[in-house]
């Protein structure tokens, strides 16, 4: 299957660290966090898309993950890990919500869960999250 | 954006940067290591962004300190304040990566927002390039981190029979002296800085158990011919009550400033102690160390960096000034504490009586039955609290315990237990504990209250904050 975003790889010049080698598709629970309203049009889109630029610092990185959305394999990773963050990058981040759904083995490719219980996921062409998350808790 | 004052600058002060490696990321880097060409350090820190450019901090740090805060043994607030040359680069970033807008400003100088809060150590995944030099440096950079933040103490003899050499025993005795007061110091502090953060006086003792044991004195260095120690409390293996971590960190430092330093002869010092400490504590914390102090056989000295810096002595204790500030008042311990008995009473009264207003002699006319007994049960519909009203959807009962002078009351659903000698102790203390815990589990969502968060919601109707 044709990932979402494969023609920007191309156009990019990196289609070959993207998406990384180690990546998985499967079938499992997964926490998000987003922003206040869940029709939030922000909420599954990629940081390249978002209105701020994307924030990169050396021209030198890969721009890979920019191209895909983050995901936590449980509420407590996901609540700890945005604890974690000095209150003002919470508020740049701009998300007040986790929310929790279904990734299915046809929603694109996963990357290996870190120590933090984050992981990647890099969409397949025509995948839409709209109305399969629900909001579960506040972030603090 | 905020203004900002500093100088700009039309060109990279840096000369040929190389990323290392993002130390926090998500969605993009929060904060990244760079090294020029001359292998000086650079972290870039994200502080804001506007329509075409992200917004960073820049500062230069010593690749220790880098690995001592991956190691969590600082924070990104002490790299920051502490650990960075002064002058720090705001530079905007735009999406290829060009600079624009230079400023060379001091962390004074920056939006207070911008600089982390004290206590957030590292708490993600250290990339790989760094893991085999951190686990070589491990120990250095432990006890570096306990150097800074050790007392340092001498003492000499003062018969030279045996040269400069000091007694073990004496050397024995005096590091007892010292480990022993400053325990006391730890436990009376803890005490007072968090009694209101634990929903029961069994957590808090435990607590306090915990911490005497967390910070009991290490020695991280020693000389000899006169008897040189460096004492620290270790507050980085065990990773547990992080939450008191920048308390456990500066313990060691306040105690000196607060017990060895002090001047005993001024009255300012003599007044701060009598106001803040009780006669036990003064007589736990503060009478084994004036009694070095005043010791015979050797005088004590401080020593300000390490073993090598030069002593200090410590001026002798003036004899009033040694009984001012240990004595026991006479009334503590010739007065004994008065005996109370819980007794259950049924009394007849008008119907217009208020029950809480009724005379001795209403009482006394009105009784028609006693029993002694030693616990009991307090109901209550609602509760005033120092912030809130609650009102419970049935009377919610906790017991009342007599233990000899002390009242105990419990609340077992949500585990509250706090002692006081009269009702105006204990029931402040119960609304208190009540009132932080609902706060904690309902209000912060802390995921440690989880479990009473149900039981808030099974007892609680409305719980309406007062004007403060």
């Amino acid at each position: 299957m044709m990932l979402k975003y494969q023609k920007y790889f191309e156009e990019l010049g990196i289609s070959s660290k993207c998406p990384p080698k180690k990546v998985v598709s499967k079938k499992r629970l997964a926490f998000r966090y987003i922003y206040e309203s869940i029709e939030n049009k922000n909420n599954f889109i990629p940081q390249y898309f978002k209105q701020s630029p994307p924030r990169r610092n050396s021209s030198d990185e890969s721009l890979c993950s920019d191209f895909a959305l983050s995901f936590f394999m449980s509420e407590v990773n996901a609540i700890e890990y945005f604890l974690s963050f000095p209150q003002h990058i919470k508020k740049l981040l701009g998300y007040k919500n986790i929310a929790k759904g279904q990734l299915d083995k046809e929603d694109g490719l996963m990357t290996a869960v870190n120590k933090n219980g984050h992981f990647d996921l890099h969409e397949y062409e025509n995948v839409d999250f709209s109305g399969r998350f629900i909001i579960i808790s506040a972030l603090q | 954006m905020e203004s900002i004052k500093g100088i700009h600058i039309n060109q990279s002060p840096f000369g040929i940067l190389r990323k290392i490696s993002d130390l926090i990321s998500f969605e993009g880097p929060i904060l990244s290591h760079f090294q020029d060409d001359k292998q000086n350090d650079f972290l870039f820190y994200w502080v804001d962004y506007e329509q075409s450019f992200n917004k960073w901090l820049v500062f230069e740090v010593k690749k220790e300190y880098i690995y001592s805060y991956l190691n969590q043994t600082i924070s990104l607030n002490d790299l920051m304040l502490k650990h960075s040359t002064k002058f720090s680069f705001l530079i905007d970033i735009d999406k290829d990566c060009k600079y624009h807008n230079i400023l060379m400003t001091t962390f004074e100088d920056l939006p207070k927002s911008y600089i982390p809060e004290p206590d957030l150590l590292f708490n993600y995944e250290i990339p790989e390039c760094y893991t085999k030099l951190i686990t070589i440096h491990k120990d250095d950079f432990y006890l570096q981190a306990l150097k800074e933040k050790a007392l340092y103490l001498k003492i000499e003899p003062i018969d030279k029979k045996h040269g400069n050499t000091v007694s073990a025993e004496d050397a024995i005795e005096f590091i007892k002296t010292v480990v022993s007061s400053y325990k006391s110091y730890v436990k009376y502090n803890f005490f007072q800085a968090f009694k209101n953060k634990f929903p029961s006086s069994e957590k808090l003792n435990n607590a306090i158990d915990r911490i005497i044991k967390q910070l009991s004195p290490r020695v991280i260095e020693a000389g000899y011919s006169s008897f040189m120690i460096g004492l620290s409390s270790d507050y980085i293996m065990d990773k547990s009550d992080s939450e008191f971590n920048e308390w456990k960190k500066n313990a060691i430092t306040n105690y000196r400033d607060e017990v060895i330093l002090p001047d005993y002869n001024s009255n300012a010092v003599i007044e701060a102690i009598t106001k803040k400490y009780e006669p036990e504590e003064r007589k736990n914390i503060f009478q084994p160390i004036i009694k070095t102090i005043n010791n015979s056989k050797y005088s004590l000295s401080h020593l300000s960096g390490n073993i090598k810096s030069t002593p200090i002595r410590i001026k002798t204790v003036k004899k009033e000034t040694e009984i001012k500030i240990t004595e026991i008042p006479k009334i503590l311990t010739q007065e004994l504490p008065e005996e109370k008995r819980l007794v259950n009473i049924v009394v007849e009264i008008d119907k217009n009586d208020d029950l809480s207003n009724i005379s001795k002699k209403n009482l006394q006319l009105g009784l028609l039955f006693s029993e002694e007994i030693t616990n009991t049960i307090f109901r209550a519909n609602k509760i005033e609290t120092e912030k809130y009203t609650f009102v419970f959807k049935m009377q919610i009962e906790f017991s009342i315990k007599q233990e000899k002078n002390n009242y105990i009351v419990i609340y077992e659903p949500l585990n509250i237990k706090v002692e006081g000698r009269t009702k105006e102790e204990y029931l402040p203390a119960f609304y208190k504990a009540f009132q932080n815990l609902y706060e904690k589990s309902v209000i912060n969502k802390d995921k440690t209250t989880t479990e009473y968060f149900v039981v808030f919601e099974k007892i609680i109707k409305t719980a309406s904050p007062k004007e403060q």
